[in-house]
């Protein structure tokens, strides 16, 4: 347990910058990857937490689950309640759960993601399940984080318009449409094969359909290499800090010129 | 702003109040979660270790609380997890008194406006 309050401890010093967080992050940064994210996206509501709860039953204390909700822009608070989808497990060996506030961040996840799972990394677990903000169109910092990146869909989802455009589909290794006991999974399955030339799986979080299929999917997945990954975090985490600082200029300095952030790097 | 646990405990399905203080506690810029139902008091501390809330908020509607209080109390001490415990629900003063003894920070008895809650929980969190 003392591990355990040390790394909850060490994610609130990362999560809000305080006293000494750059010192870690940089002695994070020293550990080759040998931690797999699996990201799960997509739409609210269409059952992402449900299907977590599956792997929170199965997965052991080697594994992470960090589940992002989003922050009101009105007031800056959240609800957070992801984990509370998530039976109760009667096993010694618990995976380690957290919840995240996305805090203003755009992508489907949060400022503070790199670094938790730099964190986790370094304490020798061996895969985080990701749980993103509900969202569908735009979310290449998911793509960023993920060694394999799994949008949930439902029978409601859309349709060949949809399937189309550009943005999260694009990117998904691989879709997964939940709730597939409901009518018209299969037509959008067969709509989603044709026009994304992606691997679909119909699943159902309920009855437990194809799940074990999933299951295998993320097994057999392979992990993207290291300089990938570090090109996708100084990415993310360069304009993460830059944002935040300059969210904090315009909150003081009503007066700005977006020319003055033309800046020489 | 603070974190907080909302967290429901034992045999107990009504969690209508606790998502409504969650939701004011998000209005006033805090970050809630919720535990969701029927945990036991040693969920609730890992929970509370693990998210590294600043406050934990236990709601009981079922009339154990005198006796699941106490049994959170013992885990959280067990593994040396120090975080401040309120409590809301239907609670007689005796009760409340005796919660108050063994280190319950608040009680908010059914009635309490959602307002003072969030007060008392955010000078709960800054102590």
């Amino acid at each position: 347990m003392e591990k355990r309050l040390n790394i909850a401890k060490n994610l609130t010093l990362l999560e809000n910058k305080k006293e000494g967080w750059k010192e870690l992050y940089a002695k994070l940064l020293k550990f080759d990857w040998g931690l797999k994210t699996i990201v799960f996206a997509g739409p609210p509501g269409v059952g992402k937490s449900s299907i977590l709860n599956y792997f929170v039953e199965k997965c052991n204390d080697k594994t992470t689950f960090l589940l992002i909700d989003p922050s009101s822009s009105i007031s800056g608070g959240a609800v957070l309640a992801d984990r509370a989808r998530f039976k109760s497990k009667n096993n010694s060996k618990k995976p380690f759960i957290r919840s995240i506030a996305s805090r203003g961040h755009h992508g489907g996840t949060s400022f503070s993601i790199w670094p938790f799972l730099r964190l986790f990394n370094s304490e020798k677990f061996e895969q985080a399940f990701v749980e993103s903000v509900g969202v569908g169109q735009t979310s290449q910092e998911l793509r960023g984080i993920a060694d394999f990146l799994i949008v949930v869909l439902s029978p409601e989802s859309g349709d060949s318009y949809q399937a189309v455009k550009a943005g999260l589909l694009e990117e998904a290794d691989l879709i997964v449409i939940n709730k597939s006991d409901r009518e018209g999974a299969e037509r959008l399955k067969s709509t989603m094969e044709t026009i994304t030339k992606k691997e679909v799986l119909n699943i159902s979080a309920k009855t437990n359909k194809n799940i074990d299929k999933l299951e295998s999917k993320i097994k057999e997945s392979q992990t993207r290499n290291d300089q990938d990954k570090n090109i996708a975090e100084t990415k993310d985490f360069a304009t993460s800090l830059f944002l935040e600082k300059l969210n904090k200029k315009i909150k003081k300095e009503k007066k700005l010129n977006p020319l003055d952030f033309e800046i020489d790097i | 702003m603070a974190k907080i646990l909302i967290a429901k405990i034992g045999l107990d399905g009504h969690d209508r109040g606790a998502l409504l203080v969650a939701r004011e506690l998000k209005e006033a810029g805090h970050e809630a979660i919720y535990s969701g139902l029927h945990r036991t008091p040693e969920e609730i501390a890992i929970m509370s270790a693990e998210e590294d809330v600043d406050v934990i908020a236990v709601g009981i509607l079922s009339g154990a609380h005198m006796a699941l209080i106490p049994i959170l109390i013992e885990e959280l001490k067990k593994r040396q997890i120090n975080k401040p415990i309120t409590f809301g629900g239907i609670i007689t003063k005796k009760e409340s008194e005796s919660l108050k003894d063994i280190g319950v920070k608040a009680i908010f008895n059914a009635g309490t406006p959602l307002q003072e809650i969030v007060k008392r929980i955010e000078q709960i969190a800054n102590e």
